[in-house]
């Protein structure tokens, strides 16, 4: 491999890498399965492609990760409030949001952000625009991470995940499920949303289109994260997610190396997912085993609508 | 103390399938009363503790506690002044987090839960001189998850959960039914030395039949949502297993 391969498989999983922060957030710490991300990522995308167009660089990582939050929001509200199915709640959503991203985009199915100055070319010059790259990400990720971390050891950080680990006990402790949830889902999707708009900026073009697959790009990501390092802390559970993200880029770039056809990354990364949930299935004896532990499922309650 | 007003709780109503699992109960509990129910299954001890905690709002009726007509109040609302402890040791504990953050967890009850630190040095020392009165070596366990726990183990933190902050109320909903004897008979010791050093009133569904007799100040029976006996301490003293026994199978 090149070194620029290197370093680009590098830049990708530390962008990818927040958002399979955000993923680990719906999916294992709230332990319920959130569609809405296929378009909130492009929601991010969308915003950064149009703020760093016609308004302030500056405000591209705030407006992207309020988009999320906002996404993420109305899929809380539909679940939460009007009482629809998870599952179908973020489909929902999904869908509703890829008319709200045409006209974030204005109208256009893409966008090419090349006359403009990104966030990686405020600093450094021409040559070393790569490894700049790398360490803005770094910068960024290690920022994301921090914060996320420090709120999942507060109080309310601990109440979001009793309500992911046992929702009948959180409630009985007085935790607000129904505010846990909302709150995991907007920030959760922020997350995706911040991920969306840093590959535009990335990559000088947002395409409405960039954000099919991402959830199993994210779910591939944290479980090859939990093969490579097992988390007993929040920090180490969080570690292991942006590890996994960047082994799944360095995964695909060999694969494109031996010559398998970029068309193919989503059947990919479809088959590792299921390959790891049907192997921690036999992990915890058989498919008639402990379902508490079995991949997703891991209370056996996920695909249950509110009570 | 808690005045439980006529109270109906009907499932399904209008259907086939109605039930009617609380027909009209009234149970009136003093500040500091310990009470023991009993009552076959079905017969409707489950839905009269769901109702009082908020997971089921009831048909007609009224519960109030401590003054306060709690009725319709959200179950985490009203969570702040109920200990519950499940029957299912799994049901009390967050199993994928540690022994301090579940009793964090419970200590942040009536609190704020906002961003601070959810444990302080100061918290850690409380935890271990609350889990020390345990005698389950768990105060040297702090940092190891839940899920690692015993059943019973499970269920005697639990408890100490559902009491680190005082509660108005506390309900035992079978709470020893799946543990072995002699862990039952711990858990039922930790129970009784709980609730009388801190003088927490306490309504217990139990189906022993000895520790109904045994626990507490008076027993209710309960048959078919209605309550059928409410003896107090003389005339319980009178009763014997034997008695309670047949009174069940009426
Ligand atoms: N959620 C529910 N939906 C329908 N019926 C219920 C529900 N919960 C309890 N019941 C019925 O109400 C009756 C009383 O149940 P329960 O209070 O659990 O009894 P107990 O705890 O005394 O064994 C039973 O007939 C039960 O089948
Ligand atoms: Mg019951």
């Amino acid at each position: 491999m090149s070194s620029y391969v290197i370093l680009g498989a590098l830049a990708l999983g530390l962008i990818y890498g927040i958002l399979s922060l955000g993923i680990y957030i719906s999916f294992r710490i709230l332990n319920i399965p959130d569609m809405t991300v296929d378009g909130s990522f492009v929601t991010g995308a969308a915003i950064s492609a149009v703020v760093t167009t016609h308004y302030s660089l500056i405000l591209v990582i705030p407006l992207a990760f309020l988009g999320g939050c906002l996404a993420g929001s109305i899929t809380a509200f539909l679940h939460i409030k009007l009482k629809i199915q998870l599952l179908l709640s973020g489909i929902l959503t999904l869908s509703a949001l890829y008319s709200v991203n045409i006209r974030i985009m204005e109208g256009k199915p893409n966008i090419p952000v090349l006359q403009q100055t990104t966030i990686f070319e405020l600093w450094g010059s021409a040559e070393s625009q790569q490894s700049t790259s790398i360490a803005v990400l770094g910068v960024l990720l290690a920022v994301m991470f921090c914060l996320l971390c420090f709120f999942l050891n507060t109080k309310l950080g601990l109440s979001l995940r009793a309500t992911g680990n046992n929702e009948q006990m959180a409630r009985a402790l007085g935790v607000d499920t129904n505010m846990t949830k909302w709150l995991g889902l907007a920030i959760s999707n922020g997350f995706v949303a911040l991920s969306g708009a840093v590959l535009v900026q990335y990559q000088s073009f947002a395409d409405i289109s960039m954000g099919t697959g991402v959830i199993v790009t994210g779910l591939a990501s944290v479980i090859i994260g939990e093969v490579i390092l097992s988390g007993s802390t929040i920090f180490r559970g969080l570690l292991a997610v942006v590890l996994g993200s960047v082994a799944y880029r360095y995964i695909i770039a060999g694969a494109i190396q031996i010559g398998m056809p970029p068309t193919d990354l989503k059947l990919m990364s479809s088959l590792i997912v299921i390959i790891a949930l049907s192997m921690s299935l036999l992990h915890s004896g058989g498919i008639r085993g402990r379902r508490r532990r079995s991949g997703l499922g891991r209370n056996g309650t996920d695909f249950t609508p509110p009570q | 103390m808690l005045e439980v007003r006529k109270l109906k709780k009907i499932f399904a109503k209008k259907s086939f399938n109605e039930k009617i699992a609380l027909a009209n109960i009234d149970l009136h509990l003093g500040s500091g009363e310990f009470v023991t129910v009993v009552g076959g299954n079905g017969s409707g001890k489950s839905t009269l503790f769901n109702c009082i905690a908020g997971v089921e709002t009831p048909d007609e009726g009224r519960i109030v506690l401590d003054g306060r007509d709690i009725t319709y109040l959200a179950e985490h609302q009203r969570a702040v002044y109920i200990g519950r402890v499940f029957q299912d040791p799994l049901k009390g504990t967050a199993y994928d987090m540690t022994i301090e953050e579940n009793l964090s967890l419970a200590y942040s009850k009536g609190g704020r839960r906002g961003l601070s630190r959810a444990i302080t040095k100061a918290d850690i020392r409380k935890f271990q001189e609350r889990l020390s009165t345990l005698n389950l070596d768990l105060e040297k366990r702090l940092k190891q998850k839940v899920g690692l726990l015993s059943g019973g183990q499970r269920q005697a933190l639990t408890l100490l959960m559902a009491t680190l902050v005082k509660p108005k109320l506390l309900l035992l909903d079978e709470h020893t039914a799946a543990l072995d004897p002699s862990t039952a008979k711990l858990v039922m010791s930790l129970t009784a030395k709980v609730v009388n050093e801190e003088n927490i009133s306490t309504i217990m569904i139990t189906h022993n039949l000895r520790d109904a007799l045994e626990f507490g100040s008076r027993t209710v029976m309960l048959s078919s949502g209605r309550i059928t006996m409410d003896i107090h301490e003389r005339e319980r003293q009178l009763v014997t297993t034997d008695k309670l026994f047949e009174q069940l199978e009426q």
